[in-house]
Formats: C-alpha cells, structure tokens, sequence
C-alpha cells in the first residue's frame, strides 16, 4: 500500500519530466538579483537621517522617563517604603535647573486661606 | 501622552538651539576675535533671593509681582511639572557671597516656620576674587520645617540637596509626594553684583 503510494507521487509529479531553466535563463535571473542586491546596498539613509532618527528616538526615551517620574504609581509597582526620598536632577530646555524631591512623607499644613 | 508632549518639547528645543547654534556660529565668527583678546571676568554674587511657593495642581495662575528670573523660571518648569498653580507664601533676600554661608527663615502655609542653610562654594576658596576659580560653581540648600509640639519643637528636614549653579542663575528646589496635589517650591536666584 505503501509502495503504491510512492509510486503514484512519482508518476503523477508534474516536475519529473520538466525540463528546467536553460542556461540563458538562468544567467538572466542572477543578473536581476545581483543587480537588485547591489541597488539595495548604496540605498542606505545618509548619515544626517540616521543621526536625526536616533536624536528623535533618545528624545522620546528622556520624555518617557520624565513623564513617568510623575506618573501615579500603578497597582503592580511597589509602594514607597516609609521615609523613602527619591531625587530628581534635571534641566529644562530653557536652561533652568530643577532638583526635585520625591517624599512619601511630605505633608503640608492645611490651607487655611479662602 | 504626555509622553509625546514632553518629546515633542525636547525635540523642538533640540531643534530651535540647532538653528542657533547655527546662526551664532556664522554671526558672531567676527565678533570672537574681539573677545578672544580680553578675558570674560565671572560675574560675583552680591546676594541670594529666595521665594516660597506652593505649588498646586488645582487651578491656574502664576504670582505677580515676583522677579524676571523667578518668571522665567516658573515658565520654563510648565511642562515638566503637573503643577498648575503657584502660590507665594514667602520671599527672602539674603547677602552671600560665591564661597559663604547664609541663613535665615521663611514663613509657610498656617504660619509654619521654615529655616534655611545655604552654603555655597566655587572650585577653588582660596582663589583671586574675580578669577574663574573664584566664582560660584554649587551650592547645599537646606530647608528645614519647626512646628510647636506641646513644650518641644518638633523639626522636620524638608530639603537638603546640592546642586550646580553660577551667578545670576535660578534654581528651582521642590518636594512633594509622586502623587501629590500639591508641592512646595523654592527658587533660588543668585543674584549677581551690578544688577
């Protein structure tokens, strides 16, 4: 049964009697994919693109940090332990520096003003 | 999304100090050999004005009547901070000098007392006043709260950070909770002598 299978495959593939590509042909599609891979290779982003593309992907890391340094704390993050301080040194983009503490014990009187 | 918002800022700043960068390079080519041939002499502090303010998230309204640098300061830290908000409780004015030491107090929300140490230094103490060396270059802010508590004085360390800053500059000092609703804020302004 087994062997009847296997034969049937073989005399029933339509590739068995294809003569394949002649020699001329063969040539022709190197050509196309030598030439194709050669095209792709001097394609590449200029140094000016690539410089801009990494300076825009730092801009969004450093805004990511800064943004989730204010963030409120999400339920899988652990809470400040008691008395934790956490600093924040950083610098705007007008040049004013800011240092910043994070005090899970920081409190303020009551605003007593109208 | 304020993600993109603080990026976008970045980017923009980067983008704009770019393009004057760019313009300073070719403007003032000429104008460098001139100063190439006189020394800049640092500019000496005369004195520190301090300013107490609470920050809020609730609201909108920046203080008036608070010094040009103090506004500047408060407009450049907008769109890093959550506070909308900021209220003056307290201003200070202490003489100082680039390499000393300097106290005094500030009054809070409900009458609460705040003392304040500022130290500050220059790279070298013992150099020719007037000299680079000389120049204030840091500073150690302390701020530290006292409330009555039955016959004692209950003290509370608010602030106590150090910190780069060179005359004329302001700084600005804060604290709050991560997800606190309000914040208390000081700017520092090292005001240079001349002014």
């Amino acid at each position: 049964m087994r062997e009847d299978f296997r034969e049937q495959l073989r005399t029933t593939d339509p590739m068995t009697h294809d003569p394949g590509l002649s020699e001329m042909e063969v040539e022709v599609m190197r050509r196309a994919i030598v030439t194709a891979a050669t095209h792709t290779r001097h394609a590449g982003w200029p140094a000016g693109a690539a410089a801009l593309t990494i300076a825009l992907a730092l801009t969004l890391v450093l805004g990511a940090f800064i943004s989730s340094l204010f963030d409120p704390v999400s339920e899988q993050s652990a809470p400040l332990e008691a008395n934790e301080q956490h600093q924040l040194q950083f610098e705007t983009p007008g040049g004013t520096r800011v240092v910043w503490v994070l005090n899970s014990q920081f409190d303020l009187p009551k605003d007593r003003q109208p | 999304m304020r993600t993109m918002q603080i990026a976008g800022i970045l980017l923009g700043l980067g983008t704009s100090a770019g393009v004057v960068q760019a313009q300073t390079s070719t403007a003032g080519f000429a104008a460098r050999a001139n100063q190439e041939s006189r020394v800049e002499q640092p500019k000496r502090v005369q004195g520190f004005s301090l300013l107490l303010l609470l920050g809020e998230t609730q609201g909108i309204g920046q203080p008036e009547n608070i010094s040009a640098p103090a506004r500047k300061a408060l407009a450049d830290i907008k769109d890093f901070l959550p506070y909308k908000a900021y209220r003056v409780l307290d201003t200070q004015w202490v003489a100082g000098s680039d390499n000393g030491n300097s106290s005094g107090s500030l009054r809070g929300l409900d009458d609460q007392n705040y003392q304040f140490q500022l130290r500050t230094f220059s790279p070298n103490a013992g150099a020719k006043p007037g000299t680079p060396d000389a120049a204030l270059a840091r500073a150690q802010f302390r701020l530290v709260s006292s409330r009555p508590a039955g016959e004692k004085v209950d003290t509370t360390i608010v602030l106590d950070n150090s910190f780069n800053i060179a005359a004329g500059e302001t700084v600005v000092v804060g604290t709050s909770r991560v997800q606190g609703d309000r914040a208390l804020v000081v700017l520092l302004t090292a005001v240079a002598a001349g002014k």
